[in-house]
């Protein structure tokens, strides 16, 4: 199962054709920007996690990728890993906060397709981590099967090698979480969660960190991990999330750094077999 | 290209390919809708009869009354109110068979009311008055519509006759209800008349002689009454003076003695008269009773005695009542005198002959002057009847202005109580006259114009129409309601809203990715969709196709 699953996602990613920069990108991109490759000194360090199995039903219920046959929405991934890495490398950054409006706007299947997207490239090596801790999605978006999770290394009974799992590819660690928390902001400022990013910063090579998170709106788990992420990616759903709602987080997205907007459910499908 | 550079157009067209669910949900059901309609309808023929409102008068009357609308139009509503009751309607639909197909009675009821339409039919006219174009009604059409030429015929001809029989019940019945209401009312004035007349004879009775007419009379009664009088008087002043000259004489006479020689004369003039008369003749007998009188000294058997007065007045007022009524003057002036000497007899008078003066002469003048006495009582009595009665013609006089205001007021109401009844009278009689007019069908102010004719070709349904309608509505509605949901929406859609309120272009727009679920929900919600839109456009299509 996992070897077709893998064919899939090389068939899908394997080759990444150049992109054309938009004219919005082009304006902030006067130099031209060179991706820095990973070492092979790092790469030689790099930690190998226990290997997790996942579902493919699973994976089918909830559009993650490997199973995932719809050509536009494959297509809409690429764009997005893509236009992802040049953000990233342009500023520097390294960590992505995947949030929305409101709940069931697709944030955790934004999440774990990009993070899939980005470790199919062989450059890239990505930590996805289960941050929203009142409703813990991935393990079931993924039909992970796991023993410790992003809870137990909260509450210390957990290391972090215990947490992390690898997907068919060592290049993505997914850190799962079963465990819902009632107080999850103050968790998230707690020490031992600055230990948790502390840890996955010192990991090499260095890795893109996407933290799942709740809704922007709907608790302050967002602006209390503020601090600890660099980039915020907004998933916006067509005809679920609200203009008001949108208008209302301008303020709030005002104060991070917003690395871009994905639309989802668009009814803007390009389905022409020419890519 | 040029959506893009329109950006309201290119966003119309992105709503409605966002939206393309919707709009062909709506466009094709109407689009299918009316095809089926313009295919599907039954043929309906249309028969149709005009009727003129012939009424010039009345419309004149109208256009003068100008008050908008005009009551022939009223009255045709209100003719078909009244024509087309249930009961009726139900009358024609036996008689014709029209619908056999229906069972319930109400839905037949309300099948007819639907195929019978009524139209009023105005011309425009210019106001004379206010120098604009106005409508005045004259005419109206009836038409019934039905699946069968024939039956549509046979039903506007029942109407027709429906209506025009209903217009002539409706003025008859409006004419013989004003005569009876003019005969009831001529009946009560009539009533008020002879109750006013009988007021003004009372009045004229309480005021007899006083009313206004008779003053002339009066007066001239009075003239005469006064010249009378004065009559009466210079009567009894001649006899006043013949009496004081007779009284003269009768002195005179008794100056010379009793009249020794006159029973001696008496007995010569008997002697001579025996020759010549036979002793029964009246004037021998009367002779000689007067020679006993005056040789015996007795005044027994004289005329002149009171008491043999009142026997000779007795005689003759018995004589005189066989021949005059008891108010004859001689009568009451017979009784006067009997009454006169009966109280001179009760007071002791035993007569004014004296027997002393005894003689001829004297005893004439005395006659003579007791003539005159009794004529002068009766010119005194006479006198004071004319007065009394001059008295009570001034009365009448005077009183005449006040008795003619009432009497002006009596007879004025009795005038036009008079006049009113006559009016009605006449009122009464037009009506009578008008209704035996319309009974005899002589004026008929509805005129068919024309009769209801055997349709040829089917008035409905307009399936050309109907088709191009529906397939504008499809286009037109879905179309709308498209934009109008988009435009309604409170929710994000598209890049284009991503940009417009957070100024940033969407680095990626990820269609709805499609799954096993998502594809059976699409399919099932396609599948519920166009069931309900077949039952649906079935349903409208039966409704619309058993209404029509």
């Amino acid at each position: 199962m996992s070897t077709t699953m893998d064919d899939a996602i090389r068939r899908n990613f394997a080759d990444r054709a150049p992109e054309r920069p938009n004219t919005i990108e082009s304006a902030n991109l006067r130099m031209r920007a060179r991706r820095v490759t990973a070492a092979p000194a790092e790469l030689q360090q790099a930690r190998r996690f226990r290997q997790a199995s996942v579902d493919a039903r699973a994976m089918e219920r909830e559009c993650i990728l490997p199973a995932v046959s719809d050509v536009a929405a494959l297509r809409a991934f690429k764009i997005l890993r893509t236009r992802v890495l040049r953000r990233l490398d342009m500023h520097k950054w390294n960590s992505i906060a995947v949030s929305g409006m409101s709940v069931g706007e697709g944030k955790t299947m934004t999440a774990v397709n990009l993070a899939l997207a980005l470790s199919q490239d062989v450059n890239t090596w990505v930590f996805l981590v289960d941050l929203d801790l009142q409703r813990p999605q991935i393990a079931n978006y993924l039909g992970l099967s796991f023993e410790k999770g992003l809870s137990d290394y909260l509450l210390g009974k957990a290391e972090l090698e215990d947490v992390v799992y690898n997907l068919q590819s060592e290049r993505l660690g997914v850190i799962p979480n079963a465990r819902a928390f009632q107080h999850s902001s103050e968790f998230l400022n707690s020490p031992r969660m600055g230990e948790f990013t502390a840890a996955l910063e010192r990991e090499m090579p260095r890795r893109i960190v996407i933290f799942d998170m709740p809704p922007l709106l709907a608790s302050d788990d967002v602006l209390a991990f503020a601090p600890q992420f660099d980039s915020l990616l907004l998933v916006v759903s067509e005809g679920k999330s609200g203009r008001a709602m949108l208008r209302g987080a301008k303020e709030v997205l005002s104060e991070m750094n917003l690395l871009g907007v994905a639309l989802n459910r668009s009814k803007e499908r390009n389905e022409s077999a020419y890519y | 290209m040029d959506s893009d550079n329109n950006p309201e157009f290119s966003g119309y067209i992105h709503a409605i390919a966002r939206r393309k669910a919707l709009l062909f949900g709506l466009a094709i059901p109407i689009a299918v809708l009316a095809i089926l309609l313009s295919i599907g309808l039954p043929d309906v023929y249309t028969s149709s009869a005009l009727v003129e409102i012939d009424e010039p008068t009345s419309s004149q009357a109208m256009a003068e009354t100008s008050s908008g609308e005009s009551y022939a139009d009223q009255y045709v509503q209100n003719l078909k109110g009244i024509v087309l009751t249930d009961s009726n309607l139900r009358r024609m639909i036996r008689e014709h068979d029209l619908y056999p197909d229906y069972d319930d009675e109400t839905a037949m009821l309300m099948r007819v009311k639907r195929d019978i339409s009524v139209n009023i039919v105005t011309t425009p006219i210019l106001d004379p008055r206010t120098g604009r174009e106005r409508e005045v009604v004259d005419a109206f059409t009836l038409s019934f519509d039905h699946r069968e030429p024939g039956k549509a015929q046979k039903g506007a001809e029942w109407l027709v006759s429906a209506f025009l029989a209903e217009h002539r019940r409706q003025r008859q019945g409006r004419a013989s209800n004003a005569a009876q209401f003019y005969a009831k009312e001529a009946e009560r004035l009539r009533t008020q008349v002879g109750g006013l007349e009988a007021k003004l004879a009372e009045f004229k009775r309480a005021n007899a002689g006083q009313l206004p007419e008779l003053t002339e009379v009066n007066m001239s009664i009075m003239d005469r009454a006064e010249s009378q009088l004065d009559q009466v008087n210079q009567q009894m002043a001649s006899l006043r003076q013949e009496r004081v000259f007779l009284a003269s004489q009768l002195e005179q006479s008794r100056a010379q003695g009793p009249d020794a020689g006159s029973l001696r004369g008496l007995e010569d003039q008997y002697a001579r008269m025996r020759s010549s008369y036979d002793e029964a003749h009246p004037d021998m007998v009367a002779l000689r009773r007067q020679i006993d009188a005056m040789k015996y000294g007795t005044s027994a058997g004289t005329g002149t005695s009171l008491k043999s007065q009142l026997n000779s007045k007795r005689a003759t007022l018995a004589e005189a009542r066989q021949r005059y009524g008891a108010e004859h003057p001689d009568i009451k002036r017979l009784q006067r005198d009997i009454a006169t000497l009966e109280t001179r007899i009760k007071n002791g008078e035993r007569g004014d002959v004296d027997m002393s003066d005894g003689t001829a002469v004297g005893m004439q003048l005395r006659t003579q002057i007791n003539a005159i006495d009794s004529q002068i009582g009766s010119l005194m009595a006479r006198s004071a009847e004319l007065r009394a009665k001059l008295s009570g013609l001034e009365r009448n006089v005077t009183a005449a202005p006040q008795v003619e205001r009432e009497y002006a007021n009596a007879t004025r109401d009795l005038n036009i109580a008079r006049e009113k009844y006559e009016q009605l009278l006449n009122r009464q009689m037009d009506a009578e006259v008008s209704e035996a007019a319309i009974v005899g069908g002589r004026v008929d102010e509805f005129r068919l114009v024309q009769a209801p004719m055997l349709p040829g070709e089917p008035a409905k349904p307009e399936r050309l129409a109907i088709l191009l309608i529906g397939l504008v509505a499809a286009v037109v509605l879905g179309l709308t309601i498209t934009v109008a949901t988009e435009a309604l929406d409170p929710k994000v859609r598209g890049a284009r809203d991503i940009r417009d309120l957070l100024n940033v272009s969407p680095l990626v727009a990820i269609p709805d990715i499609r799954n096993s679920r998502s594809r059976r929900r699409n399919a099932w919600r396609f599948v519920t969709a166009s069931a309900s839109g077949v039952v649906g456009v079935w349903i409208v299509f039966t409704v619309i196709a058993n209404y029509l």
